[in-house]
């Protein structure tokens, strides 16, 4: 080529650079604006985990892993799942179990479930004063689940839904029994397809106090159409998004509660943490997917608002659809901002496929080093429930400075829930403050709590692969691709929290 | 008994890889100085001792920021000294610190304080309903 059209066609190159690069900058701006039209919850005040911590998170969940696989190699490691204890023979136990007291705490569900739908549609419509945000998103969806993860699966029993529901029954006998029998392979979908549309609404919803509303009163309408068309039971336990998900993430606590259940009465059981996730295998595959999702959709949320991930789409993506969609319209990126919508709608939705076939790789690599006849399929059931507390972590780790940020001003949000001003108790002169932790606390937490999830899951899994395959030897060698995936999801884990975010970086391309 | 060996085993592990990792230079002052990126040290220069402190002035125009920077990066304990300049009469809010300036077309307000707590916060205009930015606390 001549050096002319060389140099021509270089300086076209750099000036389809520089329109890009105004144009980037202009979508930002664009969407920055766009997105600070509502914000229903708070941002977290998070800043990016620094790189040395990370490398250190990424190096410990590796060394850590060792030890743990040192542990399993020799030796008796006796079974840990037996021992427990009953609590509601006597004393403090009974007394929490009793009927009276359970019927209380269901109809006070029921009532904070109506406050929370009646302040939306009544009350203010600034997010910030008005009751319901702050309740359902923070104290509701992320304290209440770390509740769980102590307590136990308190949710069964006073699930505001079902016991509407009883109501309904006490109404009209066998209502709510089924029109259709559950199908089989139908499985736990119902609550994933709910997960994903949570999900949607939590990161791109931008709920106002009155929407979240009308969402919860679909949801109830959602829940009870299901339950009267395909049985109560069933749908309780596979269906309802909430009950699916705390019934998973009660497992990682040290209680266990029995509903009182053809004629036994309640009884609550007292057992060593986490063991709760052995007791039981996956039993449908759209429960792996699931729990695969309980993870991507944490680590997609950290992944997508950051630096890097933003400019996949406007680095890459752009580029590609420019070429066919609009082209020579003037207008041409402010019809593809849309797309960065659909393309970030569209990564939330996949995410967990990704994760599954990441997952199934690995389940096949470790029956191949273990040379089992078990099916992949059947393996990758059975060491689902180990990821649980990779999962639960992650979450952690992403919200419990929101948590505890925007979880106190419920106090006072609690005594004025329309936002009307009232002065119930004299709670205006209350002044409860957000709890704001310092920066170096909460990346050594942030990195402790993951590296603890990612020895617990290891740890779980081992025990699990003791149960399944027929010598030690097996079981360790099977460990070996299973530890490899773990330290991966741990290490994406660390890495999305050191991560800077984009967000409000409009201006700063400029000076490059 | 064994169990537990091995979780102390793990937990010194741990407690040594994290001394070995932790970064000696962050505690030196020259180090200290310098902000943790370089994105907007242009503009945002953390004072190398607290007793200076950051003077940014920022100008906005038709709900957005058209001179200074829009992630400011300070130490903890900086004293922070933005001058806002603003083309229509709003309230600019500093989430977190849950500071709040009016801002009018005549005047330049200042928001003045120390950046006791570390963390991310927006600070947002209350009528334009735009975000401008945030403001970058690092730990010592």
């Amino acid at each position: 080529m001549p050096r002319q059209s060389w140099a021509l066609l270089k300086s076209i190159h750099a000036r389809a650079a520089m329109r890009f690069h105004r144009m980037f900058l202009l979508v930002l701006l664009w969407l920055w604006s766009a997105s600070a039209a509502a914000h229903a919850m708070q941002v977290p005040y998070n800043l990016p985990v620094p790189l040395w911590l990370y490398a250190y998170g990424a190096t410990a969940a590796l060394l850590a892993s060792f030890v743990v696989v040192g542990y399993f190699v020799r030796g008796d490691t006796g079974s840990l799942q037996s021992r427990s204890l009953e609590l509601s023979r006597g004393g403090f136990g009974a007394a929490l179990m009793r009927p009276g007291w359970i019927s209380a705490c269901r109809v006070l569900s029921v009532l904070a479930l109506l406050l929370t739908i009646v302040a939306g549609l009544a009350g203010t419509k600034v997010p910030t004063r008005n009751f319901n945000i702050t309740f359902f998103w923070v104290v509701f969806v992320l304290g209440f689940t770390y509740l769980t993860a102590l307590i136990g699966d308190v949710y069964r029993a006073i699930n505001p839904l079902l016991v509407i529901c009883d109501w309904l029954e006490r109404l009209r006998p066998g209502l709510l029994r089924g029109q259709w029998p559950y199908p089989q392979w139908l499985g736990y979908y119902p609550a994933l397809a709910l997960y994903m549309g949570f999900i949607w609404i939590e990161l791109f919803g931008h709920t106002s106090p009155r929407t979240l509303s009308l969402i919860l009163l679909s949801y109830v309408a959602i829940n009870l159409a299901a339950a009267w068309m395909l049985g109560r039971e069933t749908w309780f336990r596979q269906g309802e998004l909430f009950a699916v998900l705390l019934r998973l993430v009660a497992k990682l606590s040290p209680l266990e509660y029995r509903c009182a259940e053809n004629g036994q009465p309640p009884a609550m059981r007292l057992r060593l943490p986490f063991v709760g996730l052995l007791s039981e295998r996956a039993d449908h595959f759209s429960l792996l997917v699931f729990v695969l999702f309980m993870l991507s959709s944490t680590a997609y949320d950290g992944l997508h608002e950051t630096v890097p991930w933003v400019q996949v789409f406007w680095k890459e993506v752009f580029p590609v659809l420019a070429k066919f969609i609009a082209a020579g319209n003037p207008g041409q990126y402010l019809i593809l901002v849309d797309y960065f919508y659909y393309w970030q709608w569209l990564m939330m939705l996949v995410s967990p496929f990704v994760y599954l076939a990441i997952y199934l790789g690995f389940v096949a690599l470790a029956k191949l080093v273990a040379r089992t006849t078990i099916s992949v399929p059947e393996l990758a059931l059975q060491f689902a429930l180990s990821l649980v507390p990779i999962a639960f972590v992650y979450n952690v780790t992403h919200y419990f400075t929101l948590a505890l940020a925007q979880g106190p001003l419920v106090l006072s949000l609690a005594f004025d829930p329309f936002g009307f001003g009232w002065n119930l108790l004299g709670s205006k002169g209350w002044n409860i403050q957000p709890i704001l932790l310092d920066a170096g606390l909460i990346w050594h937490t942030q990195v402790a709590l993951i590296l603890f999830g990612h020895i617990l899951s290891v740890y779980l899994a081992h025990v699990e692969a003791l149960k399944v395959f027929a010598t030690r030897r097996q079981a360790a060698l099977s460990q070996l691709p299973m530890l490899v995936l773990m330290v991966m999801l741990t290490t994406i884990g660390l890495w999305i929290l050191s991560l800077p975010i984009a967000a409000g970086q409009v201006l700063l391309p400029t000076g490059r | 008994m064994k169990f537990l060996a091995y979780l102390v085993a793990v937990i010194v592990l741990l407690g040594v890889l994290l001394v070995n990792f932790k970064p000696k230079a962050e505690m030196s002052e020259t180090q200290a100085s310098e902000p943790p990126t370089a994105a907007a040290s242009s503009t945002a220069r953390a004072a190398s001792v607290a007793a200076e402190p950051v003077v940014l002035d920022l100008v906005i125009q038709r709900g957005r920021l058209v001179t200074g920077p829009a992630v400011i990066q300070v130490r903890q304990g900086d004293e922070v000294v933005l001058r806002l300049t603003c083309d229509t009469p709003d309230e600019l809010h500093l989430h977190g610190y849950n500071l709040h300036v009016t801002l009018g077309p005549d005047k330049t307000a200042t928001l003045q304080f120390n950046a006791k707590q570390t963390g991310r916060f927006g600070y947002e205009l209350h009528h334009a309903k735009a975000e401008l930015g945030a403001l970058e606390v690092y730990p010592r």
